[in-house]
């Protein structure tokens, strides 16, 4: 009897669990909803995107920025600006290389970190996100 | 839309021809037959989109489509001409509980899309780890070795290939990379998921209420925004259901191919990730210890030797080859600057407990726990002994993992991580829960 009543108890507890987790679920989803409405979540390395055909099939591109990557949007930039353009490698913080990716926290920071790197200036695109040349490596 | 889901289509054929061919003879219901065929066949594209990178230096879309092609047109001129007289190999299901799978494909399919919807390049790790490593496969045109350079250690070089050689087959007919590959990877497997633990529970109650079990992980919001985030963490956990399941029915049955079947799905498993790596390993030693212990003979265990050394090969290539090693590991037992202290331990088991009972399961390892401990003998039956014995022993394993390397703080690890392995786990314990507390039909 006791058993019986153990079972019940627990399978009451299991449709419970159901339905909770159902009405958490459809919260969840309206949130979501107003949050996005029907559409995607912006993918930040869009801004990225393009830059490709003016490599020159290089292997690899460093990467300059004046943000630190323990800020969450900088650190996601830096990750998705790998993704979009892999499988070029994206190397964070070295400016020497053929090519430079400069994406500051504002277009004067990112011009600042060309100047002071000593960098040409190839391309900006309408992200403020610079394509850069450094002319020490040939 | 069908040149999206054709890669998928031919996984499914392979799998299904295969399964066919090694289990000639014995009998089971259509869901776990589905399920452990696509299963295997996933895995297997997988492994052939891996040796095109070792036989033509990048990804050959020719080769990979040939490979399945030739081989889903031998199987199935076998399946004709040879055994087109023995009897079929399924147990017909009958129509209410067809009827209920089928519903309960869609309802999951249906919720995997409104969740992954929101997000279609999926999550943080999805375009820092696992996307961008099927992308870089994809497109290398030789330099696919760069994807193990120490310098991208944010993206885990040392994690291994499985979901992203699954990606790069799935792009076969796509004109470039894009989100719909992994977006419909990721909805696939919970599909997988959904489907393997109604047909386990099925398979071994014989019950219809195991479609409530089922349907249980994909009415949790915090569950399904990770599993439709495109990680690994479900591919993990469903791998590990097949291997499981597929040791229990070898035992329950006598037939040494499933044994050999086990070991694919072990060879797969350790594919996933590296978590899937040790839980293969476990897996293993416990189903050999069981194999040998209930005196199963040296023909059950050859075959499930054997075919976990011939489907672990790309992981020791992999791990042997091209891993530059888990560059975020400081080993705290050895360690002077950084130990493994017993507040380090304390903070893990406490944080555990808090997170099962976090308002974000909504109650659901709560019920599982009371699942278990009203059930405690059945869950400790002869047929679920190695399931239990691997469930507590893999969870010793990662809180000892926790406590030994020291490299990150342990409360920011123990919030991005913990919830994922308890992900990896759950189709699991439910599986062993429900299996345990659902009255067997006869």
């Amino acid at each position: 009897m006791f058993k019986k009543i153990i079972k019940i108890s627990l399978f009451l507890c299991f449709f419970a669990a159901l339905i909770v987790n159902l009405i958490k679920s459809h919260q969840e989803i309206s949130t979501l909803y107003k949050k996005y409405g029907s559409g995607a979540s912006q993918f930040l390395g869009h801004k990225f995107s393009g830059l490709t055909p003016f490599l020159e099939n290089s292997q690899r591109i460093g990467y300059l920025t004046d943000l630190s990557l323990d800020d969450r949007i900088a650190a996601a930039e830096f990750a998705q600006a790998q993704y979009v353009l892999a499988p070029i490698i994206l190397e964070f913080g070295n400016p020497n290389l053929k090519f430079v990716l400069v994406n500051g926290s504002s277009l004067n920071r990112s011009l600042q970190l060309v100047k002071d790197q000593q960098l040409q200036a190839l391309k900006k695109n309408t992200f403020n996100i610079l394509l850069t040349h450094n002319p020490k490596v040939p | 839309m069908i040149k999206n889901l054709l890669p998928y289509i031919l996984s499914f054929a392979l799998g299904t021809l295969i399964l066919n061919l090694v289990l000639n003879g014995t009998r089971f219901r259509m869901f776990i037959r589905f399920v452990l065929a696509w299963g295997l066949g996933l895995g297997l594209s997988s492994m052939i989109a891996f040796s095109s990178f070792w036989i033509f230096n990048m990804y050959s879309r020719i080769y990979a489509l040939f490979f399945h092609l030739v081989l889903i047109f031998l199987l199935g001129f076998h399946q004709i001409v040879i055994q087109n007289k023995r009897p079929s190999p399924i147990k017909r299901a009958e129509l209410p509980e067809t009827g209920i799978f089928i519903l309960l494909l869609l309802s999951v399919g249906t919720l995997s899309y409104i969740y992954g919807h929101f997000y279609p390049f999926g999550g943080w790790d999805a375009w820092q780890v696992w996307n961008f490593k099927a992308k870089f496969l994809f497109e290398s045109t030789g330099q696919w070795r760069n994807l193990f350079d120490p310098v991208l250690w944010r993206s885990s070089p040392h994690y291994p290939l499985l979901l992203p050689l699954i990606n790069v087959w799935a792009w076969t007919f796509a004109e470039q990379t894009g989100a719909a590959g992994p977006f419909m990877t990721s909805i696939l497997f919970n599909l997988l998921t959904a489907a393997i633990i109604f047909a386990a529970l099925y398979e071994l109650t014989g019950s219809k209420w195991a479609v409530a079990a089922a349907i249980l992980p994909f009415l949790n919001a915090h569950y399904m925004i990770l599993a439709t985030a495109q990680y690994c963490d479900h591919v993990l956990g469903f791998f590990l259901c097949c291997a499981i399941i597929s040791f229990t029915l070898a035992m329950n049955n006598g037939r040494s191919a499933l044994f050999g079947l086990t070991g694919a799905f072990l060879g797969f498993l350790s594919f996933t990730k590296p978590e899937g790596t040790i839980a293969a390993g476990l897996s293993l030693m416990l189903f050999l210890a069981m194999v040998f212990f209930q005196k199963r003979g040296w023909k059950s265990a050859c075959w499930l030797m054997g075919a976990t050394l011939v489907f672990l090969i790309p992981t020791l290539i992999f791990k042997l080859l091209l891993s530059p090693g888990n560059q975020t590991f400081i080993n705290g037992l050895a360690s002077a600057a950084k130990p493994s202290s017993w507040q380090r331990l304390q903070i893990i088991v406490r944080y555990s407990g808090m997170e099962l009972a976090h308002e974000k399961w909504a109650g659901l390892w709560l019920v599982l726990l009371a699942g278990f401990f009203v059930e405690i003998r059945a869950c400790f039956q002869k047929q679920f002994i190695p399931l239990a014995a691997f469930l507590i022993l893999y969870l010793g394993i990662v809180l000892a993992y926790y406590w030994i390397n020291t490299y990150f703080e342990i409360t920011w690890w123990l919030s991005v991580t913990l919830g994922r392995i308890l992900i990896s786990l759950l189709p699991a314990f439910l599986i062993w829960i429900a299996a345990s507390n659902i009255p067997r039909k006869q």
